[in-house]
């Protein structure tokens, strides 16, 4: 099967599974219970939000032995959503006719950066409001 | 002496009379109070009390009477006797033998006490009251000498009326005393339950007081009257034991003893006593009366003690007053921590509950949308602008294609053709042509700016859709999210106040526990202090009652002494009286040394066996001599004691005869203590005198010889007999005739 270079379907990212490297997806779970949240892709979706905030490319991950998350389960059930983070992964990547295979590698890196920045994040103030709270204000600072 | 003085005088001498029935009344001992407020009455009249002279009219009357029959009713052991003692009057001697304890002393006391009553008991004791200082007899004691003396069987029976019935020749003519005592159910005997009768004349009329006196002071008065002053009772009846007694003493002191008696003194110095207590008791100067100054004292002392008592009460009060303050103010603030702040709190725990609810639900949105909203506020503005272009061309290409452009393109300039107003047919033309050319540019312009498709997987899908809900999203993270940020704030605000609000709590309910713990504090001192409140006040009750009637009693005493009026003037009355009393009784009894030592003497020589003493002398000063012929003093020569004895039988015989006439004589066992060399001279004595010898003997002592003797004077002779009712009490009887006859 010629993955490599199959362009993406909508169909198959919302099939996929993504992972990312173990440590990350343990930081991931710390994380989550920190903030009592009720799913792993939660803190994910956060993380990939603040990895794309970097306009230069992540850098991939060689482990992927974290745990699995379905695609439309990481970006949203409902076909736009899962559109839409496809677009900004993509339109951020700057690369067309991306495979499947590149696009899961690219969530996996995003993923573990963005894990960096969330930990930071949670350190100073592990409440939901106290970790939103400042994110919003970084982000506002902008 | 004018009119005047005269007048004085006799109201001085009948205020005499009224004190000395006075005294008859009220009794001479016992409670004196009114008798003291009757000599209040007496000596309130401003009389010259010092020109009281005392003459003892009384005993200068006296006059002499015999007995002639006696009756008893259930006296002592007689239920009845009956002494018939009419006689001539050459034959004056009554004869009554009877052994000892058969009741001849019960026959000598039922005429002493048939006589006078009472007065019998108070002045028959008189010698031994001088002699022994026995106690003198009060009124009770005669109650209970008459009680006992009812007859035993009688009153087993039901009986309780006792008498004696005297009938006397007097003077003035036959003379009863009938005297009655009634006893009670019990036995028990009341003064007022006497009664006297006295009869007079030949008719045996009854004899009434006058209205303004009372019967019982008649009835004393007419017997003192017609017979003899009671206190002449020791030497009207007399026994072997007065005779010892009256011989004990001194000749001037018997003699003294004698003429006192005879004229009355002993009344005279029992009034005497009696207002020198009754002036001391009205006194206006302060006596030694150690009662007032005891009383005083007491009074101080208690005062002090009361007074220091309440002291302490008013301090324990001072204390107790702010500590009930304090308790109450406790209770009041315990009372307001309990209510108000319990509403609060449990307000507060409701509010806090559901502020927490809220909490929790608002964060869990804030995760849920933050989650699906932050992302938009993460990522950099111009990332989403290309992708928002990027999506707009893939919408535009992917939306129309040439086809469909021309059937849209034909319909939108067929509706031009509808327009109103309608157009003409050149403009339309027009109109078409430049709406063709625009919408060729369009399309133009985006084939123009066409990049290399980066998002190829959009075909087919409705890229719009996702181009709008990039932008919803964009535009309303930010709100959403800051809503429910300020949402969380607000609720920690409100928690944060129901935090200080449990501490508030917390702090009040200690201090509600510090206040409790306080309060039970105060309300023990509060106890203690209330106890010792409660001892002050019962001592402090306890005081005042011991105080108050002392007080009264002080007040009383002192108004008495300061008196209203009178007291004051009484004692001094008083007091004159007295002096005067003295004088003429010092004054009096002189007088009658004359008489009585010429009568002594000749008794005397009559009843003594030696013939040694010529004269009984008494001095003016009282002092008795017995001289020989040469005039000589006898008296260093020791005197046997039954030359007393006889010396006092010789005062007897001359103090009976007094004033001429002689009293009646009743002598218990005559001769039972003389030697024989008496017994002769002493019966001749009592049988040789002219008035009535009443003699009580016993079996062996007027018998034989000595009977002999006198039978020639005997007038009349009973016996007593005892019965005994087999083994029991026996009774009493008199016959007549003396004991039977023996041979000498």
């Amino acid at each position: 099967m010629n993955q490599q270079k199959s362009p993406l379907q909508i169909g198959d990212i919302a099939r996929a599974d993504f992972r990312t490297s173990y440590s990350v997806d343990a930081e991931n779970s710390r994380i989550q219970k920190a903030l009592d949240l009720p799913y792993r892709y939660q803190p994910a979706r956060l993380a990939i939000s603040l990895s794309l905030r970097s306009s230069s490319p992540p850098k991939s991950i060689a482990d992927g032995g974290g745990r699995p998350i379905r695609g439309d389960t990481l970006f949203g059930q409902d076909e736009a959503d899962l559109t839409m983070w496809i677009a900004l992964i993509v339109e951020h990547s700057g690369t067309a006719g991306l495979s499947r295979k590149e696009f899961q590698d690219l969530v996996a890196a995003h993923w573990a950066r963005g894990m960096a920045a969330l930990s930071d994040s949670m350190s100073k103030d592990p409440s939901i409001e106290g970790v939103f709270g400042r994110l919003m204000a970084n982000a506002s600072a902008q | 002496m004018s009119d005047q003085e005269t007048r004085s005088a006799d109201h001085v001498a009948s205020s005499l009379e009224l004190m000395i029935s006075a005294r008859n009344l009220y009794g001479s001992s016992g409670n004196r109070r009114r008798l003291f407020n009757r000599f209040d009455e007496i000596l309130a009249a401003p009389l010259d009390w010092s020109s009281l002279d005392w003459n003892p009219t009384v005993t200068r009357a006296t006059r002499p009477f015999r007995f002639r029959r006696v009756v008893l009713r259930n006296w002592k052991a007689f239920e009845r006797a009956e002494l018939d003692l009419a006689a001539p009057l050459d034959r004056p001697v009554a004869l009554i033998g009877g052994n000892n304890g058969n009741g001849k002393t019960s026959l000598l006391e039922a005429l002493a006490v048939g006589l006078y009553g009472v007065h019998a008991y108070i002045d028959r004791s008189r010698l031994a009251r001088e002699t022994e200082g026995a106690a003198a007899p009060k009124r009770s004691d005669y109650r209970q000498m008459i009680e006992r003396a009812m007859h035993r069987q009688s009153y087993e029976r039901g009986d309780r009326d006792m008498s004696v019935l005297i009938e006397i020749d007097a003077e003035e003519g036959p003379f009863e005393i009938e005297r009655h005592w009634y006893f009670g159910e019990e036995g028990d005997f009341v003064e007022s339950d006497e009664e006297l009768i006295l009869r007079a004349g030949e008719d045996r009329c009854l004899l009434s007081p006058p209205s303004d006196v009372p019967h019982a002071e008649f009835a004393f008065f007419e017997i003192q009257r017609r017979i003899a002053p009671a206190s002449m009772l020791p030497f009207l009846f007399f026994d072997g034991e007065q005779i010892r007694r009256l011989a004990q003493r001194e000749l001037g002191e018997q003699v003294r003893f004698g003429l006192e008696s005879a004229l009355g003194v002993s009344a005279m110095r029992g009034l005497i006593d009696d207002l020198a207590d009754y002036s001391r008791d009205r006194g206006k100067e302060v006596q030694a009366d150690g009662i007032e100054a005891g009383l005083s004292s007491q009074i101080a002392a208690l005062s002090t003690e009361l007074t220091a008592t309440r002291n302490e009460l008013e301090a324990v009060e001072a204390t107790l007053a702010p500590l009930r303050r304090r308790r109450d103010e406790i209770v009041r603030e315990i009372g307001s921590i309990g209510e108000g702040t319990y509403q609060e709190r449990h307000a507060d725990l409701e509010l806090r509950k559901r502020i927490e609810a809220d909490f929790q639900a608002v964060r869990y949105d804030l995760l849920v949308a933050g989650v699906r909203l932050l992302p938009f506020l993460l990522i950099p503005a111009k990332l989403l602008q290309r992708t928002e272009r990027a999506l707009d061309r893939a919408a535009g290409a992917t939306s129309l294609s040439p086809d469909q452009d021309e059937r849209l393109l034909g319909e939108l300039i067929a509706a031009m053709g509808r327009t109103e107003p309608p157009l003409s047919p050149e403009a339309l033309a027009d109109l078409v042509r430049r709406t063709r050319e625009a919408w060729k540019n369009s399309l133009v312009a985006v084939d123009a700016t066409e990049e290399p498709n980066m998002h190829g997987y959009l075909v087919g899908h409705d890229a719009r859709r996702v181009r709008e809900l990039l932008s919803s999203s964009r535009s309303a993270a930010r709100s959403e999210i800051e809503t429910m940020l300020r949402r969380i704030e607000d609720a920690n605000t409100v928690l944060v106040r129901l935090e200080d609000d449990d501490r508030r709590f917390a702090k009040a309910d200690l201090d509600r526990a510090d206040l409790v713990a306080e309060l039970e504090q105060v309300g023990r001192t509060i106890g203690d202090l209330d106890t010792q409140r409660r001892r002050l006040d019962q001592i402090a009750g306890k005081l005042e009652a011991q105080i108050g009637p002392m007080e009264a009693d002080l007040r009383r005493r002192k108004g008495q002494r300061r008196g209203i009026g009178n007291g004051g003037s009484g004692a001094e009355a008083a007091r004159s009286i007295v002096e005067a009393l003295e004088r003429s009784i010092a004054a009096t009894m002189p007088r009658y040394y004359g008489e009585l030592s010429s009568s002594l003497t000749n008794v005397y020589r009559d009843l003594a066996h030696k013939d040694i003493v010529q004269t009984v002398s008494i001095k003016q000063d009282g002092n008795v001599s017995l001289l020989d012929a040469f005039g000589r003093d006898l008296r260093s020569t020791d005197a046997s004691a039954g030359e007393n004895q006889i010396f006092a039988m010789a005062l007897i015989g001359a103090i009976t005869g007094l004033g001429g006439a002689s009293l009646p004589l009743v002598v218990d066992t005559p001769l039972g203590r003389l030697d024989t060399s008496h017994r002769d001279r002493v019966l001749d004595y009592f049988t040789a005198r002219s008035s009535q010898t009443i003699l009580l003997s016993q079996s062996e002592e007027v018998v034989g010889r000595y009977y002999e003797r006198i039978s020639s004077r005997i007038g009349s002779e009973h016996h007593l007999i005892y019965r005994s009712e087999g083994g029991g009490l026996g009774e009493t009887v008199v016959e007549k005739g003396y004991f039977p006859r023996r041979a000498a």
